[in-house]
């Protein structure tokens, strides 16, 4: 186990600046709560019952005291975890550094499963960490405002609004959609060769499944029936942004009392169960590939042929489409016009696609000439 | 014994090692070489686990080197250039071998660098390209490997770091037995230090002997006919090259023996005399010949 210990530290050296990154952001987000419940509370001993709605407005607002912050977490959090996909691979794609890492007595697997292993477990603790913060901010806020709650209308359902189960299974969502976009963006490094572009390709194809299902429904709306289309592009961008249900809460007599149960998110179980579902399945496929990886390969931009041609049928249909939607968004009319440009930018697209899939093929084809020149 | 038999390797559909076959005895010096792009850093790679062969085997004492880390754990390689992490120190480089090879001596390392003189402070990232070869080799060295493989080590290096990196090759063999396999442009250095070579062309091996077997057939000859010399003289297989100044023709040959010496004489030759080539010469008229066909 002693050189897998030396491997483990060589790993963690080259991402231990991620450990200043994540606990930052935990901290800022943490610190923007704890200033927001003084605002609150200061507002209150001002103004009474007005200061505590001043900025929220309504019940809903409330929610944002911490799932404003969550938000900004997440996304400061997949900035990070790209960062630390990048900084994990870097000597990996370095070809001189590449070369002496592939001759050490590591098998491809060992390497594969110690940089997950680094990753996961600076990101988790540093997560868990920030989320025992924001346990001990409600604690928090909610001792400091259960006396102004009590004596107002919210009395009944301040508790649901401020739940700790709630924030608790907010946070697991979170965490393991973050978990699946780091293993995401990490089965891309094994599908393309240079550092920077795979995650490039690998956002890109993280967001194409919204921005295909959002075209078909401009594109095919007067000949198929495009609720479907719609539903399911909207259900896509709910499932990656949207927030829980606030809306169903009703005065009786002197209370509120929520009609339907109050959540961050919707759709928990099945978010956890789907975003693990992806999660593990780019772990096992990162995992069978990176076996197969081969060094001599790294001159491919894309060394697989399989991903190589659906990388090209993608991109090439989203080029398309990406033309005919901006004619689309800027006239906001289904005319000649955007189906036009639509098949302009397949064409184009395609060249363009065809061009950077093959980087290195190409390359090693006109070498191949030159050989034969010889 | 480290063993390749008949490892083909190609890239995109351009084949750069065809069917190549080298038995390695271990304790000896073995040495590469050929013109460049002809598959000797690649055959070096595989040797070192960093490529995987197309076709064939590359094991080291019956195991295969490829993703095979108890096997790896007795091989040390020194690249062409800077391998090491940049951001690392001379002495974290040292620590890390150390977590890695369970042989790794620091008192050896130490050792060998009272020779070399560097900085341990210094950032890999900082050193010259001498210095950084200097490190790799004692790293390598200090790691006590079974097999040590080198390529191109002294490319870039001034005289005195060449004569020095070449002579430490040599100590650690004598001290440790190690087996050494070494690529080279500089073939003067590997005719001094060599015990066997092997030359590749075109990805195929050409010759693979003993650095003496070799300059013993491939051979100069001086040749004086008594009229005109044969016609087809060019085209005898045992020929790679002719040259004629005045009524003097030098043959160069690559099958040299007595025979071939008798045979001149049947073709005319009043006069045949025999001049030693230096490896340098060998790899020449070699390269010369397969461009030439």
């Amino acid at each position: 186990m002693k050189y897998l210990k030396t491997l483990i530290k060589m790993e963690l050296r080259s991402v231990c600046i991620m450990i200043i990154y994540f606990l930052g952001i935990g901290i800022g987000c943490t610190m923007k709560i704890n200033q927001q419940i003084h605002d609150i509370i200061k507002r209150t001993y001002s103004y009474g019952l007005t200061g505590f709605l001043w900025e929220t407005n309504e019940i809903k607002g409330w929610k944002y005291i911490f799932t404003e912050s969550i938000h900004i977490y997440i996304g400061l959090s997949l900035v990070g975890l790209l960062l630390m996909v990048y900084l994990s691979y870097r000597n990996d794609k370095n070809h001189e550094i590449g070369r002496f890492l592939k001759s050490l007595p590591y098998t491809m697997k060992e390497r594969y499963l110690v940089k997950v292993g680094v990753g996961l477990s600076i990101f988790t603790t540093l997560y868990i960490l920030h989320g025992i913060m924001l346990v001990i901010f409600r604690e928090s806020f909610l001792e400091k405002t259960k006396d102004i709650f009590e004596v107002t209308i919210f009395s009944e359902i301040y508790q649901e609004l401020f739940s700790s189960s709630q924030l608790i299974q907010t946070l697991l969502v979170v965490y393991v959609a973050l978990v699946a976009c780091y293993l995401f963006m990490i089965m891309f490094q094994y599908l393309v060769s240079p550092n920077f572009a795979s995650l490039i390709v690998g956002v890109l194809v993280g967001l194409s499944p919204g921005f295909i299902l959002w075209n078909l429904y401009i594109y095919l709306n007067p000949w198929v029936k495009g609720e479907l289309l719609y539903t399911l592009a909207d259900f896509y961008s709910v499932f990656i942004w949207g927030d829980g249900n606030w809306g169903s809460i009703e005065i009786k007599g002197m209370e509120l009392v929520p009609t339907s149960s109050i959540s961050y998110l919707d759709f928990i179980g099945m978010r956890i169960a789907i975003f693990l579902a992806i999660a593990a399945l780019c772990f096992i496929c990162t995992l069978k590939w990176c076996q197969k990886s081969q060094l001599e390969k790294a001159d491919l931009f894309i060394p697989g042929n399989i991903f190589r041609g659906i990388f090209v049928l993608g991109a090439t249909l989203c080029s398309g489409m990406l033309l005919g939607d901006l004619h689309y968004i800027y006239y906001r009319a289904r005319n000649w016009m955007m189906y036009g440009l639509g098949i302009v930018g397949l064409v184009l697209g395609s060249i363009i696609v065809w061009k950077i899939a093959h980087i290195g093929i190409k390359k090693s084809d006109a070498k191949k000439a030159k050989e034969v020149q010889l | 014994m480290l063993k390749i038999e008949k490892v083909s390797k190609s890239f995109d559909g351009s084949k750069v090692l065809d069917q190549v076959s080298i038995q390695i005895q271990p304790g000896t010096i073995y040495g590469i070489i050929g013109e460049n792009g002809v598959g000797k850093s690649t055959l070096i790679q595989c040797l070192t686990g960093v490529y995987k062969q197309d076709e064939g085997t590359v094991e080291l004492d019956g195991q295969p080197i490829y993703e095979n880390n108890e096997v790896k754990l007795k091989i040390g390689y020194v690249a062409d250039r800077n391998q090491y992490f940049k951001g690392y120190k001379v002495k974290e480089m040292v620590e890390l071998f150390k977590g890695i090879y369970p042989k790794f001596s620091v008192e050896k390392f130490n050792q060998y660098n009272q020779i070399f003189e560097l900085d341990l402070k210094a950032k890999v990232k900082n050193l010259s390209k001498g210095m950084q070869m200097r490190l790799a080799l004692m790293l390598n060295l200090a790691a006590q490997p079974q097999v040590l493989v080198l390529d191109e080590p002294t490319s870039g290096l001034d005289a005195l770091a060449k004569k020095q990196v070449l002579d430490f090759i040599i100590e650690a063999v004598d001290e440790t037995g190690m087996t050494v396999v070494i690529s080279s442009h500089h073939l003067s250095e590997l005719e001094r230090i060599c015990d066997e070579i092997t030359m590749l062309s075109h990805g195929k091996v050409v010759y693979q002997s003993s650095v003496e077997v070799l300059k013993n057939k491939v051979r100069k000859l001086q040749v004086v006919f008594n009229e005109n010399a044969p016609e087809d003289l060019s085209k005898w297989q045992e020929v790679l090259n002719i040259q004629q100044i005045g009524s003097v023709y030098y043959i160069v040959t690559n099958a040299y023996s007595q025979e071939l010496e008798g045979k001149l004489k049947e073709a005319g030759a009043f006069l045949v005399e025999s001049i030693g080539l230096n490896l340098e010469e060998v790899f020449v008229y070699t390269a010369l010949s397969e461009k030439a066909q």
